[in-house]
C-alpha cells in the first residue's frame, strides 16, 4: 500500500517534469504544426544555462537558494528563449513553405547540433547542480517527497496556467489560435504571422529551459545528450493529452509518469520505456487525438 | 553561372564551364565524371590497405542503407525514423542461425528478409494511414523498441551482442572479415543492384502512383490510387533491403550488437538521404560517401567536430539546396529528349513536365 | 532551360562532391606518409570514445596518455625513437571501433592501446591479431577478451569475474547480508559484473531478490528504487558507471531505503560524490587500488592535476601504465617491430606502473590488480575498507 503511494508520488513528480517538456512542443505544433525535435535539446540547453548562472552568481557570493533558483529559471528561460528564437530564424522560418519533412529534419539537425555543441563545450563530463533546497526529504507515513520534487509540481502548474491564460485570454493568444486554424487568413485579418510563430518557439524554448533547470534541481546531475530520451518522453505526453492542447500537455505527462511508475510493480525495470513507445505508438495509432483532443484552435 | 566569375576559378575552368553544353565537351565532362566515379569506387583495390577497404565497405553498406530508405522516404515521401531496426531484424536474423544452426550468410538472408518484411507489415498496417509527422514519431516509437528488445533478450545476446560466426564465402570465394575486400566487392554489388532496382521501380506504375501521394494525398485517393496500400508497399520493399544490408554487414562485422541500431544511427540513415537529395539515386549515394568521409576521414583533421560537421552541413543543405546536393527531378528522361534539340534561351519557361509521369497508377 | 541548367548543375555537384572526397582520401593516404618520412617514431594506436555519453572517461584516458608519452619524449623517447599518438574516436560503437582496428593496421602501428568498450575490443583485438599487432587494453575488463587465444592480446586492468567475486565475497562473508537486488546499465561492462556477482553471491549462500537492468541515460529511478525499497534487501549491488549509480544512491536514500550500496570501479571516478553527494557516503565500491591512493600514483596524479586542472577518471592510470608497458617492451626488445613487442610484452613481469606491478600470466591478463574494497568516507574520499589479499 505504500509502495503504490510512493508510486503515485513518484509518477506526479516525473509526469509534470514531461508535462513541462510536453508544454513546449504543444504550443509550438499547436501553430504551425510541426513536432520541434529541437525542443530536447533546448531543454538541455536550458539545464545548462541555468547551472551557468548558478555557478556565477554563487562565485559573486549569492548564498540565497530561493534567489539562485529564481535567477537560474529566469535567466535559463530568457537565454534559452533567445536560442529558440534563433532556430525559428534560421531553421524553421526559411522552409515555411518547404514540405513538413524538411522541417522535421531541419528540426532533428538542430536537436543533433545543439547537443555537439553542449558536449564541445563541457567536455562531454556529466555536471552537477548543487543542491539549493536541502536534502531531507519530507516524509508522510510510508511516503517521501522531496521539496524539489514539489516544485517541479507547482512551477509546471503555474506555467501551464500561464500559458492557458495567455492562450484564450490575451490579445496575441488570439492570434495565436487564429494562426492555427488558417495561417493565411490571419494574415490577411491583420496578424502579424511571422511574429507570433517566432513568439510561439520562443515560450516553447522558454518552457523547455524551465524544465531543465527544474530537472537539474531535483535529480542533480545534467548531461549534454539529456534532451534526446526526455525529448521523446515530452513528445509522446504531449501526444497523449493531445497535442496542440495546452492543459492536455500535463494531462498527458501525468499520465505517462504514473503509467510509468505504475508499470514497474509488475515488469523489468529494463522493459520500461519500451511500455511508453508501445503506449504511444498505440495511442497514435487508436486515438490519435490524445486524452482531450487536438489543437488550440478547436478548444477555443 | 554568373556567379561563376566571381569565384576564384582558373580561367580554363570557366572556359570549360561555358563551354559545357556543346556536345563534344558534354561527352567528355560525362566520361570524365564516369572515369571519376569508377575510380573512386575502385579506390580500395589501388590503395589496397585493410582501413580504407574497411571504411569503402562501410561507406557503399550505407549507400545501400541509403537507397533503400530512399524508396521509403525519397519515393513515398514517408519520415522512417525508426529505419535501422529493419537492419537489425537481418542482422540478428543471420547472426542467430549462424551461431545456433550453422546456417551460411545465404541461407539464413532469406530468412532475415522475410522478417524484416513481415515486420515491416505488421508495424505498417496499422500505423501507414496516419498523418506524415506522426508517422515520423512511430517508426521512432518502433526502432525504440526493436532497440530495447535487442538490448533485453537472451536470444540476441543482450548488451554484448553476437559474435564468433564462422567466416563465409560465396561461390567458393572466402570472405575475410579482417580484410573485408571480398565483403567491398558484395556491397559494391548491392548498391549497384538497389540502384537499378529502385530506378525500375521509380518509373514502373508503383513508382509514379508513390510519387502522386508524396505531391498530394488526397489528390492521389481521389485519382483512385489506393493510398494505404501504396504506402505499405514502399515500407515493406524498403524494410526487406534493410533486412539484406543488414545481414551482410552482420557478416563483414562479424558481430551484432545493438548500438548499430540506436536512433542516432537511424537519424544518420534519414540525414543521407536528405543530404543527398531525396528521391535522388545518385544524390543517395553521395549523401553516403560524405557521411562516412566526414565521420571517418575527417576525424584526424578535426578531432572531435564530425558530429558537429555532420550536423551543421545536414542543416545547411536542407535550408539552402532543400532538395538535396543532387536534385531528383522528375521527367527527367523526357528534358534529356528536348535538350538534345537547339538550346533554350536563359529564363525562358521551365519544360513542360510529362503528363505521363503525373498519371496515377494502380 | 531552369530546368535543364539545374539538372546539369546538380550533375556537376556530384562530380565537383567525388572529385573532392577522391582528393581527401589522397589527401590522407599523404598524410600517413609525411608521418613515416620522419625519424622512424614509435607509433601508439590511442583507441578510446572520445565523444558519446562515455567521452568522459575516454578523453581523461587520453589525457593520460599523452602524459606518459610527453614524458617519454622529453627523455629522448625510447631507443631513440619518438612516441607518437594515432588516436581514434570509437564513439563507443562497435562498427566504427572496427574501423578503427583497420586504420591502425593501415597506419602500420607498432602496438594499440584500447578500445575501452570490451564489445569493441574483442572484435577488434581479431583484427590486430591478424595482423600481427600487439593490443594493450587498459580498460575492457570482459574476460573474454583474453580468452580467445590470442597472442598479441594483453590487459593490465582486471576483469568483471574477479571484481564480481570480490563484491560478492565481501557482502556474505564480511557485511554477512543475506539478501540482494542486483541492478545493472546494460552495457558490457555493467551487465557483466553484476552477473558475476550474482552468480557468486548466490553460490556463497545469498539470495538474489531481483536483477534489473536501467537505462544510465535516464535521470529519474525513483519508480525502480521504490519498488527495491519494498523487496527489503541488504545489498544494492549495481554493475555500470559513476553518474547513473550517484542517481541512484540520492533517489534512493531520499525515498528512505536502506540497503548497503556496492557497486565497481565504474564508480570510483568523481561523478559518483558529485551526484550522490550525502547519500553516496558510507558505499562501497570494488576497486584495485587507484592511483590516487598509491604511493607510486601520486606524481601521476598531481602532473594530472596540475595539467588538466581536473581528477584522473578510474582508468586514466591503467591507461598511462600501458603506454608504459609497451615502452618498456620496446626497451627490452631493442626493437620496434610488432613481433618483437609482442614477445617481450609476454616477458613482462615485474614492471612497475603507477597502478601497481604489472605481470602478464600466459593468456595476457595482469595478475596484480588485486581488488579491494573502498569506503566513501564522509569527506567524499574512498577509503580501502577491505582487502580479501591481505588475510
Amino acid at each position: 500500500m505504500g509502495t503504490l503511494a510512493q508510486q503515485l508520488v513518484n509518477g506526479v513528480v516525473i509526469g509534470a517534469v514531461y508535462g513541462l517538456i510536453a508544454l513546449g512542443y504543444t504550443m509550438v505544433y499547436g501553430i504551425v504544426r510541426l513536432i520541434n525535435f529541437a525542443q530536447g535539446g533546448l531543454y538541455a540547453a536550458g539545464a545548462f544555462i541555468g547551472l551557468e548562472v548558478v555557478e556565477i552568481l554563487q562565485a559573486h557570493r549569492v548564498e540565497s537558494p530561493a534567489l539562485l533558483i529564481l535567477a537560474a529559471l529566469a535567466g535559463a528561460m530568457i537565454a534559452t528563449g533567445a536560442l529558440a528564437f534563433l532556430v525559428e530564424r534560421v531553421a524553421y522560418r526559411p522552409l515555411r513553405r518547404a514540405p513538413i519533412l524538411s522541417a522535421l529534419v531541419s528540426s532533428l539537425a538542430v536537436l543533433f547540433l545543439i547537443e555537439n555543441v553542449i558536449q564541445l563545450l563541457t567536455g562531454a563530463q556529466p555536471q552537477t547542480y548543487p543542491s539549493l533546497l536541502g536534502l531531507q526529504p519530507w516524509t508522510l507515513g510510508p511516503i517521501t517527497l522531496a521539496p524539489s520534487g514539489l516544485l517541479i509540481v507547482l512551477v509546471a502548474l503555474g506555467l501551464m496556467g500561464a500559458m492557458q491564460w495567455f492562450v484564450q485570454r490575451t490579445r496575441t493568444g488570439r492570434a495565436m489560435r487564429a494562426i492555427a486554424v488558417n495561417q493565411e487568413v490571419a494574415g490577411l485579418m491583420g496578424v502579424d504571422v511571422r511574429r507570433v510563430v517566432a513568439l510561439t518557439f520562443v515560450m516553447g524554448g522558454a518552457l523547455g529551459a524551465a524544465a531543465g533547470v527544474l530537472v537539474g534541481l531535483n535529480y542533480g546531475t545534467i548531461t549534454f545528450n539529456m534532451g534526446e530520451l526526455a525529448g521523446l518522453e515530452g513528445f509522446t505526453a504531449a501526444v497523449l493529452g493531445g497535442i496542440g492542447n495546452v492543459p492536455g500537455a500535463l494531462v498527458g505527462g501525468l499520465v505517462l509518469g504514473l503509467l510509468q511508475s505504475l508499470i514497474t510493480i509488475v515488469l523489468p525495470n529494463q522493459w520500461n520505456e519500451a511500455v511508453v513507445f508501445a503506449v504511444l505508438i498505440a495511442v497514435l495509432a487508436f486515438r490519435p487525438r490524445g486524452i482531450l483532443g487536438e489543437r488550440v484552435a478547436e478548444r477555443a | 553561372m554568373t556567379g561563376l566569375g566571381r569565384l576564384p576559378l582558373p580561367a580554363s575552368a570557366v572556359r570549360l564551364w561555358q563551354a559545357r553544353r556543346r556536345p563534344r565537351v558534354r561527352l567528355g565532362l560525362r566520361v570524365g565524371g564516369l572515369a571519376l566515379v569508377a575510380g573512386f569506387a575502385s579506390a580500395p583495390f589501388w590503395l589496397g590497405n585493410s582501413y580504407d577497404t574497411d571504411v569503402f565497405c562501410d561507406m557503399a553498406l550505407w549507400a545501400a542503407i541509403g537507397l533503400g530508405l530512399n524508396v521509403v522516404i525519397g519515393f513515398a515521401g514517408l519520415l522512417d525514423l525508426g529505419y535501422m531496426a529493419f537492419y537489425a531484424f537481418g542482422g540478428y536474423t543471420f547472426a542467430t542461425l549462424s551461431l545456433h544452426l550453422g546456417f551460411s550468410l545465404w541461407e539464413a538472408l532469406p530468412l532475415g528478409t522475410i522478417l524484416a518484411g513481415v515486420a515491416s507489415a505488421v508495424f505498417g498496417f496499422p500505423t501507414l494511414r496516419l498523418r506524415g509527422d506522426y508517422l515520423a514519431i512511430m517508426t521512432l516509437g518502433f526502432g525504440g523498441i526493436v532497440d530495447i528488445a535487442a538490448n533485453n533478450l537472451s536470444l540476441t545476446g543482450g548488451a554484448n551482442g553476437l559474435y564468433g560466426m564462422a567466416p563465409q564465402s560465396v561461390f567458393g570465394y572466402q570472405l575475410s572479415t579482417n580484410n573485408v575486400i571480398g565483403y567491398y566487392v558484395l556491397a559494391l554489388a548491392l548498391v549497384a543492384v538497389a540502384a537499378l532496382a529502385t530506378y525500375r521501380f521509380r518509373h514502373a506504375k508503383i513508382g509514379r502512383a508513390w510519387a502522386c501521394i508524396k505531391d498530394d494525398e488526397l489528390a492521389a485517393a481521389a485519382s483512385g490510387i489506393r493510398v494505404t496500400r501504396c504506402k505499405l508497399q514502399a515500407y515493406v520493399l524498403g524494410a526487406i533491403w534493410a533486412g539484406v544490408a543488414g545481414a551482410i554487414f552482420a557478416a563483414k562485422q562479424g558481430l551484432v550488437s545493438p548500438e548499430t541500431f540506436t536512433f542516432d544511427q537511424s537519424f544518420f540513415a534519414v540525414a543521407i538521404v536528405v543530404l543527398g537529395g531525396m528521391g535522388s539515386i545518385p544524390g543517395v549515394i553521395l549523401g553516403a560517401v560524405l557521411y562516412i568521409l566526414i565521420s571517418e576521414y575527417f576525424q584526424g583533421i578535426t578531432g572531435t567536430y564530425s558530429g558537429l560537421i555532420f550536423s551543421v552541413l545536414l542543416l545547411v543543405t536542407v535550408l539552402v539546396r532543400p532538395r538535396g546536393l543532387i536534385p531528383y527531378t522528375p521527367g527527367q528522361r523526357v528534358r534529356a529528349r528536348a535538350r538534345d534539340g537547339p538550346p533554350a534561351g536563359a529564363g525562358s519557361a521551365p519544360d513542360p513536365l510529362p503528363l505521363e509521369d503525373f498519371r496515377c497508377a494502380d | 532551360m531552369q530546368a535543364g541548367t539545374r539538372m546539369r548543375r546538380s550533375a556537376l555537384a556530384g562530380v565537383v562532391g567525388i572529385a573532392s572526397a577522391v582528393a581527401l582520401v589522397g589527401w590522407n593516404g599523404a598524410q600517413a606518409h609525411v608521418h613515416a618520412a620522419g625519424a622512424t617514431p614509435v607509433k601508439i594506436g590511442f583507441a578510446n570514445p572520445l565523444t558519446g555519453s562515455e567521452a568522459s572517461y575516454g578523453v581523461s584516458d587520453y589525457n593520460a596518455v599523452k602524459l606518459a608519452v610527453n614524458s617519454v619524449n622529453a627523455k629522448g623517447g625510447v631507443d631513440g625513437h619518438k612516441v607518437q599518438i594515432i588516436a581514434y574516436d570509437t564513439k563507443a560503437d562497435p562498427a566504427t571501433g572496427i574501423a578503427g582496428a583497420h586504420y591502425f593496421v593501415s597506419q602500420g602501428v607498432n602496438a594499440v592501446i584500447g578500445f575501452f568498450n570490451s564489445d569493441i575490443s574483442i572484435p577488434a583485438s581479431a583484427i590486430l591479431h591478424a595482423a600481427g599487432i600487439p593490443m594493450v587494453s587498459a580498460a575492457s575488463t570482459n574476460p573474454k577478451l583474453t580468452e580467445q587465444g590470442f597472442h598479441n592480446v594483453f590487459r593490465v586492468c582486471g576483469t568483471d569475474n574477479e571484481q564480481g567475486l570480490v563484491e560478492a565475497e565481501f557482502a556474505r562473508n564480511v557485511l554477512h547480508a543475506k539478501t540482494a537486488v542486483v541492478l545493472d546499465d546494460e552495457e558490457v561492462y555493467g551487465e557483466g559484473v553484476s552477473q558475476f556477482f550474482a552468480n557468486d553471491f548466490k553460490k556463497l549462500g545469498g539470495k538474489i531478490l531481483s536483477h534489473q537492468g536501467i537505462n544510465p541515460n535516464l535521470t529519474d529511478y525513483t519508480s525502480l528504487l521504490t519498488q527495491v525499497k519494498a523487496m527489503h534487501p541488504d545489498i544494492l549491488q549495481f554493475g555500470g558507471f559513476d553518474p547513473a549509480a550517484g542517481l541512484l544512491v540520492k533517489q534512493g536514500r531520499s525515498l528512505g531505503l536502506k540497503s548497503t550500496f556496492i557497486s565497481d570501479d565504474g564508480v570510483i571516478g568523481p561523478a559518483f560524490t558529485q551526484a550522490g553527494g550525502r547519500s553516496a557516503v558510507g558505499s562501497f565500491l570494488s576497486s584495485a587500488p587507484s592511483p590516487q591512493d598509491l604511493a607510486s600514483a601520486r606524481p601521476f596524479v598531481a602532473e594530472y592535476v596540475r595539467t588538466y586542472h581536473a581528477q584522473p577518471t578510474e582508468f586514466a592510470g591503467y591507461n598511462y601504465d600501458a603506454l608504459n608497458v609497451i615502452v618498456q617492451a620496446i626497451r627490452d626488445a631493442h626493437s620496434i617491430t610488432p613481433a618483437a613487442i609482442i614477445r617481450a610484452l609476454a616477458g613482462i613481469h615485474t614492471f612497475k606502473g603507477v597502478t601497481g606491478r604489472v605481470d602478464f600470466n600466459s593468456i595476457g591478463n595482469n595478475t596484480t590488480p588485486e581488488y579491494v574494497i573502498y569506503r566513501v568516507q564522509s569527506n567524499y574520499s574512498n577509503k580501502i575498507y577491505w582487502n580479501p589479499n591481505a588475510h
